[in-house]
């Protein structure tokens, strides 16, 4: 008997070598399998999260006035939050590619199939409005966890957005106000772009884009809160 | 049942006929060092190796899928361990996901050089298969050494079968390049 041979049966003879009982690979499958959906559903939680910090931050109308206003929409998008979601869909794939039905496919099947399922999923709880509930616990200190998330990212709002009712119109444009800024007075010229659904009067509901010096805002655009548009819809908060 | 099967062998091993292990380590062990032999250079090196893959196969062997082959399993293990024998030793780069296996690649059938490998490939993988780089290298030495099809080296290496034939197709091309640079001097 050559040596390795030998060594490998006394070890297994004298119980040196033993062989690993069928519950700790299904343990194993186990903790792959709650590690793929416990991903998936922390992805799913951080993309509806974004949706809505991206509606409650006025970032998405932004977009609605030029490239001015997509640069706005651009930098007022959270990257952080963005970022986290494609380090956990890294991970997420990693995990996938330990199982043969994600690694005899191309990569970008499993991908292509995580991302939809992903953004459907994501939509699909942003539309639940369970976020504007938690903003409500966290501004209330009720939400011991994720207060702070929802303090910090959906109150962090692009400087040049603000979002409110109209208090009183004025012959330059009107008073408005701003959901989370407080009282601002608002300027309208000539080229400031107004949405043609939109008759400025008391109490309706804006959103303004244009540059604000303290309460002092030029607009370059005003536009209405979308209200059921598309996967969007949600009940936009009123002033405080 | 020295005539039997790897798998049903190793069906009786899951079974507690654990001294029936010894026939797969004969049926196994030079396979494995010859295997070893394409990657590792370091004779105790490649002992060891081979040690620990019938160590890991022998520890885990109650997760094999009898119902599946027990070649492209063992060969797995392997696969792994040389990696790993082979990172410990910085000669290969860690990569997490490699490009040639993120988009479909256009089917590349089996060929039947297998049995009738061209003379030139033949010379150039005695002259220049260590110079291949080791994603090249293994779809070659499994296919052309250890006779494997293309679906077993997809099973060992956890890649898409597509990816498989794209592999041999660069890697015999690459070859070719290094055997005319070769005869060339």
């Amino acid at each position: 008997m050559d040596t390795l041979k030998k060594t490998i049966i006394e070890k297994i003879s004298t119980k040196e070598l033993v062989m690993k009982p069928h519950w700790q690979f299904f343990v194993q499958t186990g903790v792959m399998i709650f590690g793929v959906v416990l991903a998936f559903l922390i992805i799913v939680g951080v993309g509806s999260f974004v949706l809505f910090v991206i509606r409650s931050t006025g970032a998405l109308y932004a977009s609605d006035f030029g490239i001015p206003g997509m640069v706005a929409f651009f930098f007022a998008l959270p990257w952080f939050l963005i970022a986290l979601i494609f380090a956990l869909i890294f991970l997420l794939e990693l995990l996938l590619q330990k199982f043969a039905l994600s690694y005899k496919k191309p990569l970008i099947y499993s991908l292509g199939t995580v991302v939809v399922l992903l953004v459907f999923g994501s939509v699909v709880l942003f539309n639940t409005h369970i976020h504007e509930k938690f903003q409500e616990r966290a501004m209330h200190g009720n939400l011991p966890l994720l207060g702070s998330a929802y303090r910090t990212f959906s109150e962090d709002q692009s400087p040049s957005i603000s979002m409110g009712v109209i208090t009183e119109l004025r012959d330059t444009g009107f008073i408005m106000e701003d959901f989370r800024k407080g009282t601002l007075t608002v300027t309208r010229t000539l080229t400031t772009k107004i949405a043609p659904t939109l008759s400025l009067q008391v109490g309706e509901r804006v959103v303004v884009f244009g540059p604000r010096e303290g309460d002092q805002v030029s607009a370059v655009g005003i536009t209405i809160p979308r209200r059921g548009d598309g996967p969007f819809s949600s009940s936009s908060r009123m002033p405080r | 049942m020295e005539h039997e099967t790897d798998e049903i062998l190793v069906t009786h091993i899951q079974s507690g006929n654990h001294d029936l292990f010894g026939l797969l380590i004969d049926r196994y062990e030079q396979k494995l060092k010859r295997y070893a032999r394409k990657f590792i250079n370091n004779a105790d090196d490649i002992e060891d190796g081979v040690q620990e893959v019938f160590i890991k196969a022998y520890v885990n062997i109650l997760s094999f899928d009898a119902t599946k082959r027990f070649s492209p399993w063992i060969y797995r293990i392997a696969h792994n361990t040389f990696v790993n024998v082979l990172k410990k030793k910085h000669y290969v780069p860690s990569l997490l996901f490699d490009a040639d296996t993120i988009l479909p690649q256009l089917p590349a059938p089996e060929t039947a050089d297998k049995e009738a490998l061209a003379q030139e490939l033949k010379e150039a993988m005695e002259h220049s298969l260590d110079a291949l780089p080791l994603k090249y290298k293994e779809p070659l030495v499994l296919y052309f050494y250890e006779d494997m099809n293309y679906q077993d080296i997809a099973d060992v290496l956890h890649i898409p079968i597509s990816t498989v034939g794209v592999r041999m197709q660069r890697a015999k091309q690459k070859l070719r390049a290094l055997y005319e640079l070769h005869t060339n001097r």
